[in-house]
């Protein structure tokens, strides 16, 4: 887990069912995948298939991207955004809402995004994982 | 779409709206001849306001932040020129609630299928029906007074009257992102007009 350092961010600084991030879980579903942080255009390329879109908001460009994601996290946007509407007909998970998500998750890291609860957590320790 | 003079503004504005696209959509959004658009994205690529890229398995043109600047210094320009900001930004006030209850009904329609677990072809109940009815017709007056000042604003009430039509018999036609769905033409118009009036999302 690598976000960025919160004075809360120990284990009381997690909310009651753990999750280090909330939002509003506006397309259901879950899904784990490697998040890519992108704020621009520019940054397209950076999203590869099954990974998580962390980004601040979309527009009609950024729709492409919702195919090939797992699951999608904005900034902004609620219920009834279009970002809402795009992710529930690709069928991913979408968490949005998330203030300073594009500060507070690191690219790269793995998270499971819980669209019907609107959480994001770290991925639960394998069995085989070493000490 | 009547043939329109080969611009870059047009250009670039139809990849803003298209997100991602060939040379043959990007010229057939605004009616332009695909010669003279390929040659314009090749000029946009060398500025560094266009890239071509190999996206799901197909090859396109997308913009690019330095682009996005430039269509939006081009948006500005127009509007200034046919001194539209006006006519432009009282139309985009008027459309504020419509897309609300857009948005809202396509959500609702969403979130009852995937409640019900139910096949698209379940028919759509009539408040639902009647919000993108009205959206509808209250949007075609809205297109005459955008386009008595800018022309390239023509043909959405169109497409969204044919959505609408396709929806009664499939009512993927409302929502889906793999046609010309009423949301996707109507995200597609959102973004045209926050665009024109320089609006940030």
């Amino acid at each position: 887990m690598e976000f960025t350092p919160e004075a809360s961010a120990g284990a009381e600084g997690r909310d009651p069912a753990g999750a280090f991030l909330t939002g509003i879980g506006a397309s259901p579903g879950t899904a784990c995948g490697t998040t890519r942080t992108v704020h621009s255009v520019d940054e397209f390329p950076a999203l590869t298939p099954g990974d998580v879109l962390v980004c601040r908001t979309t527009d009609p460009a950024w729709t492409p991207l919702f195919g090939i994601a797992a699951a999608v996290i904005t900034e902004t946007g609620g219920m009834l955004s279009h970002a809402a509407i795009v992710a529930r007909e690709q069928g991913i998970p979408a968490v949005l809402g998330v203030a300073g998500a594009l500060t507070r998750i690191t690219d790269g890291t793995t998270l499971v995004v819980d669209g019907t609860h609107g959480t994001v957590r770290a991925k639960p320790a394998g069995p085989g994982a070493g000490p | 779409m009547s043939p329109q003079q080969p611009s870059m503004l047009l250009t670039l504005h139809a990849l803003r709206l298209l997100g991602f696209a060939d040379t043959e959509s990007v010229a057939a959004r605004f009616g332009q001849d695909p010669h003279d658009v390929e040659r314009l994205l090749i000029d946009a690529g060398a500025n560094g306001w266009a890239s071509r890229s190999s996206f799901g398995g197909t090859r396109g043109w997308s913009l690019t932040v330095a682009g996005r600047t430039e269509n939006e210094r081009l948006l500005a320009e127009e509007l200034d020129s046919v001194g539209g900001q006006a006519a432009v930004a009282a139309v985009h006030a008027k459309f504020a609630p419509l897309n609300a209850g857009v948005v809202a009904a396509c959500s609702k329609l969403q979130l009852r299928w995937l409640a019900e677990g139910s096949q698209r072809h379940d028919g759509i109940d009539e408040p639902t029906q009647q919000t993108f009815t009205q959206a509808l017709a209250s949007f075609s007056g809205l297109e005459v007074r955008l386009t008595a000042v800018l022309p390239r604003f023509s043909g959405y009430a169109e497409r969204l009257e044919l959505a609408v039509e396709n929806a009664a018999t499939e009512p993927a036609w409302l929502t889906a992102t793999d046609r010309d769905s009423f949301h996707r033409i109507w995200f597609e118009l959102h973004e045209d007009l926050i665009a024109t009036l320089g609006i940030r999302r």
